[in-house]
């Protein structure tokens, strides 16, 4: 019996896989959705503050603020038309704009592919080392192309958030980044959960970046299945220009309270 | 299905809602997931299904071994794996497919990390053979290796269990505290370790099948003493007292940072955390008792499509693991708002009776040959020879 209650099992499958096949190339379709100057920022979005109170204390004493994005390949930004229209580039000069009289840096110390893992090996020397005010930290890409076990990511974000924060630096988390033709083939959910859920028990604010590009893509706003080339390029920058804005909205409310 | 009585139909019906419930857990980002059994207890679908998984293939293949002798069951048993072990590979072709696809197609660099899950079409002779193995287990192919180890170990294990259950019951409880212990767990390819870990899930598994063999015996005089009947209820409802509120709070979006921390730490799936392991045999001996073999509401209309479905586990599971990832490509194909969440979750439940519907008529028609029955899900037919 086993072959048979397989065969018709596998002919079920076989019908719904055709159904599959032929629901994918819809995509091909819809083009030219290349997201516009507003960046459509979701309501959600809106009143989003971080707990930050090193940072705060130094802006109000010191009128600097000293940033290190720490991350992957999308903060070092791939597919960009360089490091100046990667995010940390355009948050320093959203974070000027917003904050006039206070003196931001932030230096970009992504390198591509690097998992939670990697990113503490190299925390002493390219993090504490620059005595930074806060870290925006970037993660989980690798964890779920690799398909790891979650508990991994939250374990490794709760080690290096445990690490800075008894160095007096604020943190704040980023996750990972939203496209159709990628979640067909990667299962992201339980590493966003795994990372929302490292924030919650350490009182870190986690910047929803899938969520946000998820938004993009169902509204319509944004289509990455059909890019290539310049069109591409100008996309990708225009994507890190609009994070690196609802970033800066977030870290400028946070500081101003 | 216990000594000529028929079929336990309890069986197949909390078998054909576990896989229900798994099939709704398994969609990614599905609000509908909140109505299962994970959110009431500590333990969830997972559970349920591999402890009956282990109960009915020892009733199965045990009532075989008795008859026929132990070679004869462990064929049986191994030929329960191959259907499985096809299915894997099936799931793996699709996975594939779908990679390729996706490669193919895309070609913005801003998503040159993510493309990495593409990295084994590059090394084809490694990974189909990783496959073949059961070691790659990428996104949406991690629940049928372990059903597929755990199943093969029965075929040696069967004749033990037999003469010597309380003898496997300690070695399977050492492996699996030592597990709890030193924390092993098998790697797979290219990165990461299983993530049912087989040598923690196998103590479930093992005391399904203990219990389930023993059942052919006349059960299991300890678990019919009111002492541990009232623990088993005293833990459960502790359980629930726990659990329940816990679940509310995270609805709410009210999580305190340190219960976010408790349910973490407690609810080790992976590794079968202790606690989802005392919860589910709480629950699996109240339910097992108060609800009797003969129960009104298992011939109730609404119980009798998860009775077929549990009836034809093997089939409807791994329609249900492609399910679900058809199920994640809809909702991220169109969007996932609410109404297209319970329109695929309802579509795939409906798709699953259908099929062991098909099936079941199938087989209970006058005339099908009764001769293939061997190690089907129609365990009791089987057996006895037929209806």
């Amino acid at each position: 019996m086993p072959s048979r209650s397989m065969s018709t099992g596998l002919a079920a499958i076989a019908l719904a896989l055709a159904a599959l096949t032929f629901a994918a190339p819809g995509n091909v379709a819809r083009a030219d959705k290349n997201l516009d100057e507003s960046c459509h920022k979701p309501v959600w979005l809106e009143d989003d503050q971080a707990y930050l109170p090193h940072a705060a204390k130094r802006v109000k004493q010191a009128r600097r603020l000293r940033v290190v994005a720490l991350g992957s390949s999308s903060t070092v930004g791939t597919g960009g038309s360089g490091a100046a229209a990667a995010w940390p580039a355009r948050l320093q000069s959203e974070l000027a704009r917003r904050l006039p009289e206070i003196e931001v840096s932030i230096l970009n110390k992504a390198l591509p592919r690097q998992s939670v893992r990697q990113m503490i090996d190299r925390m002493t020397a390219d993090v504490e080392a620059e005595r930074p005010d806060l870290v925006i930290w970037e993660a989980g890409t690798s964890e779920a192309v690799r398909a790891v076990d979650p508990d991994l990511l939250s374990d490794g974000l709760l080690e290096g958030i445990d690490r800075l924060t008894q160095r007096g630096v604020d943190v704040i988390l980023m996750d990972m980044q939203y496209a159709r033709p990628t979640a067909r083939v990667i299962n992201f959910d339980p590493y966003v959960e795994a990372m929302s859920q490292a924030g919650l028990i350490r009182n870190v604010y986690v910047f929803a970046r899938h969520a946000v590009m998820r938004e993009w893509v169902e509204d319509e706003h944004v289509d990455f299945s059909d890019k290539q080339g310049a069109e591409s390029i100008a996309l990708a920058d225009r994507v890190y220009a609009c994070i690196a804005s609802f970033l800066a909205d977030v870290i400028a409310a946070s500081l101003n309270r | 299905m216990m000594s000529g009585e028929g079929r336990d139909v309890r069986l197949d019906f909390f078998r054909g809602l576990a896989l229900i419930f798994i099939f709704v857990d398994h969609i990614p980002d599905n609000l509908l997931a909140y109505t299962t059994l994970g959110n009431v207890v500590f333990s969830d679908a997972a559970e349920v299904f591999v402890f009956i998984s282990g109960y009915t293939a020892a009733v199965v293949f045990g009532g075989l071994e008795r008859k026929h002798g132990p070679l004869f069951a462990a064929v049986q048993v191994l030929r329960r794996c191959w259907s499985l072990y096809v299915a894997h590979i099936f799931v793996f072709i699709i996975f594939t497919a779908q990679v390729s696809w996706t490669a193919e197609r895309t070609n913005n660099q801003m998503f040159a990390e993510e493309m990495g899950v593409v990295a084994f079409l590059a090394e084809p002779h490694i990974a189909v053979i990783r496959a073949l193995s059961l070691s790659f287990q990428p996104a949406f192919m991690n629940i049928l290796p372990l059903y597929i180890v755990l199943l093969a170990t029965l075929a040696v294990l069967l004749p033990l269990i037999a003469r010597q259950p309380r003898t496997v019951l300690i070695a399977s409880a050492a492996i699996y505290v030592a597990t709890q212990v030193f924390r092993f767990n098998p790697s797979t390819y290219p990165a990461g370790v299983w993530f049912f870990n087989p040598l923690a899930w196998q103590l479930l598994f093992l005391a399904g099948a203990i219990l389930g063999r023993a059942s052919l015996d006349g059960g299991v005089a300890f678990l019919a003493r009111r002492d541990v009947f009232a623990a088993s209820c005293a833990i459960l409802a502790l359980c629930v007292a726990v659990r329940v509120p816990l679940t509310i709070l995270y609805l709410l979006d009210r999580s305190p940072a340190e219960i976010v921390a408790f349910t973490r730490a407690i609810g080790d799936k992976t590794g079968l955390g202790p606690l989802r392991l005392i919860n589910f045999l709480a629950l699996a001996h109240v339910v097992a008792t108060l609800v009797r073999r003969d129960s009104r509401f298992l011939a109730w209309r609404w119980s009798k499509p998860v009775v077929v479905c549990g009836r034809q586990s093997l089939a409807v599971f791994c329609l249900g693991i492609f399910l679900s990832y058809a199920a994640h490509v809809a909702l991220t194909e169109v969007n996932h708002s609410f109404v297209i969440q319970l329109s695929v979750t309802a579509a795939g439940v409906v798709l699953m009776y259908l099929l062991a519907r098909i099936l079941d008529w199938s087989k209970t028609r006058p005339g099908a040959r009764p001769s293939g029955r061997i190690g089907a899900s129609a365990p009791g037919q089987s057996a006895q020879g037929g209806k």
